[in-house]
């Protein structure tokens, strides 16, 4: 299995040195190859329409936790996180 | 006084009618943290135990009602919130984090008289089969300091057996309490999925992850897990569970699609008599078949790194504790702070994740991989027709040796072949040990049909009863 390593390292938000991204793109080979016979099955027709779906969810409420979401956060000001300028 | 050959009954009772004090018993169980140091199963000690535990002696004298687990030490896997106190999933990115609530399951332990004294290693974001993916280095095993601990609950099983505390709450994924607990010589269960809330619980794979209590006994284990289960408003997928109803006599099932692969196993005569032990009690036992379960480890290592690779986007340098130093803009934010936070294999999964949900590969892997889940489910529905339970090992063979399996992945990932089947498909599952080897132990696994863990419990006290 062939895979396009900067793609993904794109997609999941991670950079790795030549090393590294050399010694992840063989694991990640291996590990597809490992998984690849999921592709093959031949499964019954029954299974498939419910397989991904979205459960049933409650009713959506606004709410207060009674916690601050901020409190780990490594920067933030006047109840915000604080991040650097994202639009000119 | 030996606490250690109490069960926690036998402590709560003690607590209560003051033959000692809540006090006491932590202290005992701190003292044995600090002696068995070197094992390396232990992040923290919390410098507040002895105080709640003095807050219990209180009630006590006052006359005020307490619980099952009155004065009783509890050790975290350090992937669950306890209010005020650090947790850290074992991982760099987040050392300095501290809980601004408590787990539902917290609640539940504290309510019912519990002490939490410290929180245990495990592999970073319990990803691992070894305890060796950790920020704060390499848990011991129990039994033989050489091998590993068994992951990613190795902490909290190592330090049940050393007897640091009565009871230690792990997290199972895919068998991440069964397979340390086969290690270590603990009884380890992962529960029917939903009997235990999630909330408050670092999220590896939520369709599968479930918390648990490991125990040196049974008895200790149900008493425990009792206590944490229920539905809970802050957990959707909670149910109730009344754990079934014990029976007089049990059909045992083994897994026609599994028997080759057991058989090859070094262990297998041992297996095969114990096998023979259940039809001398009286046990029928009796071939089943659940045809697509070979692939349930393929099935796992498809769905659970694509449900991780979203749960873990929310670590982004922006809500939790560290961000990278070096970075000016969002984007770097989100990639430097990811990339020198992670570690490498809950980078693999990220990456293994985002493969099998991109576009292109989304239908012939994780749609597929869905499918083959719920084909599992109907097959073992079916399998349970004929039987009560599935009986194999737990793991393959005895715990391994420290550095054997961490260079090579998928080596790693096959020590969960026998556990991973009960995870995908909800059902649970209990490790119970059976033999040794070396002086090591083996544990077999029981599977039952959905809330059925008082079947489990039942013939698992069989098993070590004539141990």
């Amino acid at each position: 299995m062939q895979i396009d390593i900067k793609h993904l390292e794109s997609l999941s938000k991670l950079e790795f040195d030549e090393r590294k991204e050399k010694q992840f793109e063989k694991d990640l080979e291996k590990i597809l190859d490992f998984v690849d016979e999921i592709t093959k099955l031949d499964l019954p027709k029954e299974d498939k329409s419910k397989a991904v779906s979205i459960s049933a969810l409650r009713e959506d409420e606004p709410a207060v936790g009674d916690f601050d979401p901020l409190s780990n956060a490594p920067d933030k000001k006047d109840g915000c996180y604080k991040v650097p300028l994202v639009v000119e | 006084m030996d606490f250690l050959k109490m069960s926690i009954k036998q402590i709560s009772d003690g607590v209560k009618k003051q033959d000692f004090s809540a006090e006491e018993v932590v202290k005992f169980f701190i003292d044995r943290i600090e002696k068995y140091k070197e094992y390396n199963a232990i992040i923290e000690v919390f410098d507040d135990a002895e105080q709640k535990a003095k807050a219990i002696d209180e009630k006590v004298k006052s006359g005020e009602k307490l619980g099952e687990m009155a004065g009783v030490p509890v050790i975290l896997k350090d992937n669950i919130l306890y209010l005020g106190h650090k947790m850290s999933v074992a991982s760099a990115f987040m050392k300095d984090y501290v809980a601004p609530y408590s787990a539902t399951i917290v609640k539940k332990l504290e309510k019912a008289g519990a002490v939490i004294i410290a929180r245990a290693n495990m592999d970073e974001f319990a990803m691992g089969g070894s305890t060796e993916n950790s920020v704060y280095g390499v848990t011991l095993n129990s039994k033989d300091k050489t091998r590993v601990a068994g992951g990613s609950s190795g902490g909290s099983a190592t330090a049940v057996a050393l007897g640091l505390a009565p009871v230690a709450i792990g997290t199972d994924t895919g068998g991440s309490i069964r397979q340390p607990s086969s290690f270590n010589g603990t009884v380890g269960i992962k529960p029917t999925y939903g009997t235990v809330s999630r909330y408050g619980i670092v999220a590896f794979a939520s369709s599968t992850d479930q918390a648990s209590p490991i125990t040196r006994t049974i008895e200790d284990n149900e008493l425990v897990l009792k206590i944490m289960a229920g539905k809970d408003q802050f957990d959707q997928t909670s149910i109730e569970n009344d754990f079934g109803v014990a029976k007089k006599t049990y059909t045992i099932g083994l897994c026609k699609e599994l028997m080759d692969k057991i058989q090859k196993l070094e262990q297998y005569p041992l297996f095969e008599k114990k096998i023979k032990d259940f039809e001398k009690a009286g046990f029928i036992i009796k071939q089943v078949s659940v045809p697509h379960i070979a692939s349930s480890l393929a099935c796992y290592y498809v769905l659970t790194p694509a449900e991780a690779t979203s749960n873990l986007a929310r670590f982004d340098g922006v809500k939790y504790t560290t961000r990278a130093k070096d970075a000016k803009t969002i984007d770097e934010i989100l990639i430097k702070s990811r990339s020198q936070g992670f570690g490498d294999e809950v980078k693999r999964r990220i990456m293994l994740g985002n493969f099998v949900l991109s576009s292109g590969y989304f239908d012939a892997y994780y749609k597929k991989a869905k499918e083959l889940q719920q084909l599992l489910k109907k097959e073992f529905a079916k399998a349970f027709e004929k039987c009560d339970v599935i009986i194999t090992p737990t793991t393959p063979d005895v715990a391994f040796k420290i550095g054997e399996k961490s260079k090579d992945p998928i080596s790693m990932y096959l020590e969960d072949l026998f556990t991973v089947p009960a995870s995908i498909s909800g059902i649970p599952a209990i490790s119970v040990p059976y033999a040794e080897k070396q002086g090591l132990p083996l544990s077999m696994q029981i599977m039952g049909k959905e809330k059925s863990e008082s079947v489990l419990y039942d013939i698992a006290k069989c098993i070590m009863e004539e141990k």
